[in-house]
């Protein structure tokens, strides 16, 4: 009923989400605990459920917003990497053969996954890096979050979407030459 | 047809989904912290002035504040005794509540616009004036800002 893609890209989006919420929540607890920025915990503040965590003045709030900011975009991006590199040295459609032997005398042929697979996983996790890159300038914007943050993470995330953009390209000419 | 609809209403729903999946983290990862400075300001802040006008005593207890003074002749007014500074992020109204009708309270300058009630832009200023016309020459005014 529901098309292929729109379903195979909401299963894709719940780890990466998941994975954000999970690294921010951790970068503000250890920044609180390893930087000893004293805080208190808000009930019900984010959609009238979650808990906040509240920061006694606006010095230390930025401090752990800025590290706790970089732990939620490193996330992302180790994610992103991850699947880049499986779809660069892993992909069913242009995997080098010797590796694929020596993947099968491991018993890890698993690794390797087809296109359909790996680009709605990759179009995924660019999808949030972007929307972290995106929320890190608008909160450098704020005067919140550090410029360098900002930019390393700009630069970082087009590194990754021109590593994407080629193994596209790749797969087209694969296709157009076996058509 | 009834099969295209729920298809239709299938897909917007899924789209919906996907756009929130995408969304939440960030907007969790914007209010997960916060200030808790900033959540409880004050909606004003009451700048004193009193030192630089001779023989003028300043006090407040809770929300009322007490001035007294002395004047050099019947009538006589104090300019910019007070500044009430809006440091939240909207447009604020404040009014000037006395118990006295002999002395005014009012906010700006200008004694021939005495106004008691004022709407202040976002981190912007007023100054607060004194327009006494009492007979004796020592006044006691006191006041709250609402």
């Amino acid at each position: 009923m529901v098309a292929k893609s729109l379903t195979k890209l909401i299963d894709e989006a719940i780890f990466p989400a998941l994975t954000l919420v999970v690294a921010k929540m951790l970068g503000l607890l250890l920044s609180a605990f390893f930087l000893n920025l004293p805080f208190e915990i808000k009930a019900k503040a984010i959609f009238g459920i979650l808990p906040a965590i509240n920061f006694l003045n606006v010095s230390n709030y930025i401090t752990a917003e800025n590290y706790s900011n970089l732990a939620m975009f490193l996330a992302a991006a180790i994610g992103a990497t991850f699947v880049l590199i499986r779809a660069y040295f892993f992909h069913e459609s242009h995997v080098h053969p010797n590796l694929q032997a020596k993947l099968a005398a491991l018993n890890l042929e698993n690794i390797i996954a087809p296109s359909y697979h790996l680009y709605h996983q990759a179009l995924i996790w660019l999808i949030f890096v972007w929307m972290t890159v995106g929320f890190l300038v608008v909160s450098t914007f704020l005067k919140i979050t550090y410029p360098a943050i900002s930019v390393v993470a700009f630069i970082l995330a087009a590194n990754l979407s021109w590593i994407f953009a080629i193994d596209v390209e790749k797969e087209i000419e694969i296709t157009k030459t076996y058509q | 047809m009834k099969l295209n609809l729920q298809i239709a209403i299938a897909n917007f729903l899924a789209t919906f989904l996907l756009v929130a999946l995408i969304v939440s983290p960030i907007y969790f990862a914007k209010n997960f912290s916060q200030v808790a400075g900033v959540k409880t300001e004050s909606r004003y802040l009451l700048i004193s002035q009193t030192d630089k006008f001779p023989n003028m005593t300043f006090t407040q207890s809770g929300q009322t504040y007490q001035l007294s003074f002395t004047k050099q002749s019947q009538n006589q007014a104090f300019l910019s005794v007070f500044i009430v500074n809006n440091p939240t992020q909207s447009p604020q109204k404040y009014t000037l509540k006395t118990p006295s009708a002999q002395t005014a309270i009012f906010f700006g300058d200008d004694v021939n616009n005495l106004q008691s009630s004022v709407v202040v832009p976002a981190q912007s200023s007023v100054p607060i004036s004194i327009f006494a016309k009492t007979d004796s020459l020592a006044d006691l005014i006191s006041f709250t800002i609402n």
